[in-house]
């Protein structure tokens, strides 16, 4: 029976940490399959975490020097220039209409609103006793934003003793994306009257010139890449994709870039971010910690938008709905969408989604400023 | 809580502290660079607009452009073909000068 010995060696080799991020792999996948939660990032990334915690698991690199895809997918496309999801921003820019927000730019402030909890996070990360490098990338979640965080991440972290963090981050990072559809609604609940929720705004879209539409990406890549060079792989890609889009002549690169190309990206990410979900370092405090803190950030967030909607409303004659200024954060369309659903809740007549729309693409093109703000105030 | 902390911390958080008001300022700044930028954009699209829409049926700056080139083209067309033509009789001249000649010899 000796003979046969290799074939309990895995199931010898179970730990407890194994276990509990196998429940965790678990959990996602019912999250993303029962309740539909993002489940283009949650499912790849709750199969990944099962992956990556089988004992002797093939997907890392062997430490008798074999490759393993995770562990090389995740020094291609994450590690070396952040190409993942660098390349998911052309898709994003790519799927994104500029429209609603170009005919009513002060929903850009929304956008520049939605990022106070970044900030906020970074004192509080630095209270509990994170370094200063630390502190910004855990402040980084509050974008709401994905690729940003690991960027931020990465071009902070990579290389120096809290490397440990980055996957705590990233998987942090996508997780909330995921639970904005209930992290949202309880804290616009929580900072709303009933009043407040069923303002009513009109939509009059002035229409926007083709002109406007093309040169708008090519001068806020320029714009943030004079004020914060770092900031340009992110922009510039986001501002690429869309101005593939804008521009007319490209149709067919718009559409493998808007769901090909993204879905091909996706598939990837979801599954390399589960790669740094190993157990043994994934279950500590300081990942509590990240969790804790970013959930701090959504929070403050979202409250962020929903100040300043209420905050223009003292001195506006036209009210602007609170739920709005929720929407100013880089989830997109996911914080729109959940706007628009509350909305029609408390009043079936009341339609939000455009104005949301606006203020989400704002957050969206704010976060990643705001990323790369944050990497040139930290000197890179 | 800032007394339970060692020096290094309390720089670290005096930095994020900074970082928090030179962050803050710096997205509104460049958002607010971004809104001024969109808004002009918008006022030069809604001009241009009114401008086309006043002059509807007279020709545009691009058509008269298009206009004179066009002319250009033609002009420099017209010379080089006058250019041909010339070379083209100095040619027959020549030719004829030639045969000319050649019959005068054979007499």
């Amino acid at each position: 029976m000796d003979e046969l010995g290799f074939l309990i060696e895995g199931i010898a080799a179970i730990k407890w940490y194994h276990a509990v991020m196998w429940v965790i792999g678990f959990l996602m996948i019912f999250l993303a399959i029962k309740f539909k939660m993002e489940p283009t990032l949650l499912l790849p990334m709750g199969f990944g975490a099962i992956l990556v915690n089988i004992p002797f698991s093939g997907v890392l690199n062997g430490e008798d020097g074999s490759f393993g895809i995770l562990d090389v997918l995740k020094t291609v496309g994450l590690d070396t220039g952040e190409i993942f999801p660098l390349i998911l921003f052309i898709g994003i820019g790519a799927m994104m209409d500029f429209g609603p927000l170009l005919s009513n730019p002060k929903l850009f402030f929304f956008g520049a609103a939605g990022q106070i909890g970044i900030f906020f996070t970074i004192v509080l990360a630095a209270l509990v006793g994170f370094g200063l490098n630390e502190a910004i990338t855990i402040g980084v979640i509050g974008t709401a934003d994905g690729p940003t965080s690991i960027t931020v991440a990465n071009s902070l972290l990579s290389g120096t003793d809290s490397a440990y963090l980055i996957s705590a981050i990233t998987v942090c990072a996508y997780s909330y994306m995921a639970l904005v559809p209930v992290i949202q609604p309880a804290v616009i609940k929580l900072t709303t009257t009933k009043k407040e929720r069923m303002i009513k705004m009109e939509y009059n879209p002035k229409s926007v010139s083709k002109g406007t539409r093309i040169a708008f990406p090519i001068l806020v890549t320029l714009i943030s890449g004079l004020i914060a060079p770092a900031s340009v792989a992110l922009v510039g890609c986001l501002m690429f994709g869309n101005l593939i889009r804008e521009c007319g002549v490209l149709g067919s690169l718009v559409d493998t870039a808007s769901n090909t190309l993204s879905n091909l990206v996706t598939i990837f990410l979801g599954i390399t971010v589960a790669a740094g979900m190993l157990g043994e370092q994934f279950l500590t405090l300081n990942t509590l910690k990240v969790m804790a803190l970013g959930l701090f950030a959504f929070v403050f967030d979202t409250f962020g938008g929903i100040a300043l909607a209420k905050f223009i409303n003292i001195f506006a004659k036209k009210k602007i709905n609170p739920m709005v200024g929720a929407a100013g954060i880089s989830a997109f369309p996911m914080a729109s969408r959940i706007v628009q659903k509350l909305g029609l809740k408390e009043d079936p007549s009341n339609h939000l989604l455009m104005h949301a729309a606006g203020a989400n693409v704002a957050g969206q093109i704010s976060s990643v400023i705001a990323g790369g703000i944050l990497m040139a105030i930290a000197g890179i | 809580m800032m007394f339970l902390m060692s020096a290094i911390e309390k720089d670290v958080v005096m930095r994020t502290l900074n970082i928090l008001w030179q962050g803050l300022l710096s997205v509104f700044l460049v958002i607010l660079v971004i809104v001024l930028l969109v808004v002009v954009l918008n006022l030069i699209s809604a001009r241009s607009a009114k401008y086309r829409q006043e002059h509807a049926g007279e020709p545009t700056v691009s058509d008269k452009v298009k206009e004179k080139w066009e002319n250009h083209v033609r002009v420099r067309e017209d010379k080089k073909a006058a250019k041909l033509l010339a070379k083209e009789e100095k040619k027959q001249e020549k030719l004829a000068q030639k045969q000319q000649d050649e019959q005068n010899k054979q007499d």
